[in-house]
């Protein structure tokens, strides 16, 4: 599988946003070579329309890969669910969608799936506070302020991860390993 | 950081109040007073230069008759609260107005006031000012600037707050570096010059733009000062064509001279924490260039805890930045202006730009 010259990333809000910039900038990514889709929806439906939207994304990536590699992250928090229901929910979106499901060695597409939130990933990877879980919700715990002043070492936490040579903290919550796992295959070439 | 602005009988502001916040999209239809709302910054920023009054009776809301026309400035600098106030006071005889009242507060305590004439600096002792008789035809807060630190601060600040139109038409942005100049002009037709003084006194800021720019100008090497006469410089872009002579600025493209001036604004202005106004800068630019400089823009922000108030109707900007960031601008049937936060698509299903595309965004 090539790497990708290109990517497109569908995410549910500003913070996601912020987070995968920051990591593909701090990876080497060209900021041209990204583009980012947000949903237009407040909180409760962005999943929904991240879902939505998914197949057709991820259609137009697949189509496109056989002339040129192209890659799609698409972040969206899991929330209450599993992240196994959230990765189905997806795979029956592509389903519904006359698509097979994702192929991790064919189809340079990342499914991110912070469980709870993104905040979550944002806490472990910017504090390396040990004991940040899956359950809680840390969203209210923070400023939007104090939440963006931590991504920009949580990004450079994630490239480091996210390197072959990394090896992951052996307490690393579930749903970043998996994230961290799926990322390099749809990340494009660095300058 | 700009907190809040205050206006009343100036052109469609009435009783308007106006507090942006750190990263801010205004939007709405033509003629809601987006535009007129930086034309009161850069107004009252020539007006506190002290050598004219700009404020004439043509800037005054037509559809009223009043005489006094007000503007509050509220800033944070460095932690100290700021309070400015201005009233101008018109006869009926006259097009040009009088300032009737002029006062400065730093955090709650008058630093400088003018009243009917009367000078009161505070620079001794805050209850026992010195008093001199003084015209009011202009400012005269600037008086009072080598003789007290607030005074000089605010106005320092409000150098620092930049009400920008990149015009990249080549008759406005004019090749041309006859001296330099700290500050970009309105339109930024000064680049050159402006460019000349960064060239001296920002090497990392005028690094940074350059490996922006060759990102998104295919070719492009770096910007050069070239001797034009005994004092003047030209602006030219170098290119990676070794055959061809480096392009005056004139000669580039619309889009390629408004990307060298959004990189610039970018690397200097928003980088160094200022308050940056920035009003239809992207008519002229391809749609790609977009939204990698408008993520830029937003990180430096956030990193230069400085402040980016847009002013867009672009589909790209409105989708990125309506959302979280945006304030709806209106008329209101007396045709004054007021604002609200944008309301997202409460089904979450169209873009913000599909639904103000369908004037659907105030239902």
């Amino acid at each position: 599988m090539n790497r990708p010259s290109w990517v497109y990333v569908l995410a549910e809000d500003k913070r996601q946003q912020q987070l995968i910039y920051r990591f593909l900038v701090a990876a080497g990514v060209n900021p041209r070579q990204v583009q980012f889709e947000l949903s237009p929806a407040g909180q409760g439906s962005a999943e929904q329309w991240v879902r939505e939207n998914f197949a057709r994304q991820a259609g137009k990536c697949r189509a496109r890969n056989a002339r040129a590699a192209t890659g799609m992250f698409v972040i969206t928090d899991a929330d209450t669910r599993t992240v196994q229901e959230r990765l189905n929910i997806l795979d029956e979106a592509l389903s519904a969608a006359g698509q097979t499901p994702i192929d991790a060695s064919r189809d340079p597409i990342a499914r991110l799936i912070p469980k709870r939130n993104v905040e979550t990933w944002i806490l472990v990877l910017g504090s390396k506070d040990t004991a940040v879980e899956e359950v809680t919700d840390y969203k209210s715990t923070k400023t939007s302020e104090e939440w963006s002043a931590l991504i920009s070492s949580a990004a450079e936490t994630l490239v480091a991860w996210t390197r072959p040579s990394a090896t992951l903290p052996a307490s690393l919550i579930d749903s970043l390993r998996r994230g961290v796992g799926e990322i390099p295959r749809a990340l494009p070439q660095g300058n | 950081m700009l907190k809040r602005l205050y206006i009343d009988n100036f052109r469609c502001f009435v009783n308007f109040e106006y507090k942006p916040e750190r990263k801010q999209l205004l939007l709405g239809a033509n003629g809601s007073g987006k535009s007129s709302l930086l034309d009161a910054i850069r107004l009252l920023k020539e007006f506190l230069k002290g050598t004219e009054n700009p404020f004439l009776a043509a800037t005054k809301t037509r559809w009223l008759d009043l005489s006094k026309q007000v503007f509050e400035i509220e800033a944070v600098v460095d932690g100290d609260n700021y309070s400015y106030r201005v009233e101008n006071q018109y006869e009926s005889d006259s097009p040009n107005s009088r300032v009737k009242l002029e006062s400065l507060k730093a955090s709650g305590e008058t630093v400088f006031e003018q009243l009917g004439g009367e000078i009161h600096f505070f620079s001794g002792s805050p209850n026992a000012p010195s008093i001199l008789p003084w015209k009011t035809t202009n400012s005269s807060l600037y008086l009072a600037r080598l003789g007290n630190q607030h005074v000089d601060k605010f106005l320092g600040w409000l150098e620092h707050v930049h009400c920008l139109y990149v015009d990249a038409y080549p008759d406005a942005m004019d090749d041309t570096a006859e001296g330099e100049d700290a500050f970009p002009a309105d339109e930024l037709e000064n680049l050159a010059d402006w460019y000349r003084h960064l060239a001296q006194a920002d090497l990392e800021a005028v690094l940074a733009v350059t490996n922006s720019l060759r990102g998104v100008l295919d070719g492009f090497v770096s910007l050069q000062l070239e001797q034009a006469g005994i004092t003047g410089r030209v602006l030219r872009a170098t290119f990676d064509q070794p055959a061809k002579r480096p392009y005056l600025l004139s000669e580039l493209s619309d889009g390629q001279r408004q990307l060298i001036a959004l990189y610039l604004i970018l690397h200097v202005l928003i980088a160094r924490g200022e308050t940056v106004l920035l009003d239809e800068v992207t008519n002229h630019l391809a749609l790609r260039e977009i939204q990698p400089w408008l993520l830029a823009a937003e990180e430096a922000v956030q990193q230069s805890k400085g402040q980016l108030i847009l002013i867009s109707h672009h589909p790209e900007i409105l989708n990125q930045w309506a959302r979280e960031y945006g304030l709806r601008f209106f008329r209101e049937e007396n045709g004054q202006v007021r604002t609200e936060r944008f309301k997202p698509d409460p089904d979450g299903f169209l873009q913000p730009s599909e639904l103000i595309a369908r004037g659907w965004e105030n239902e």
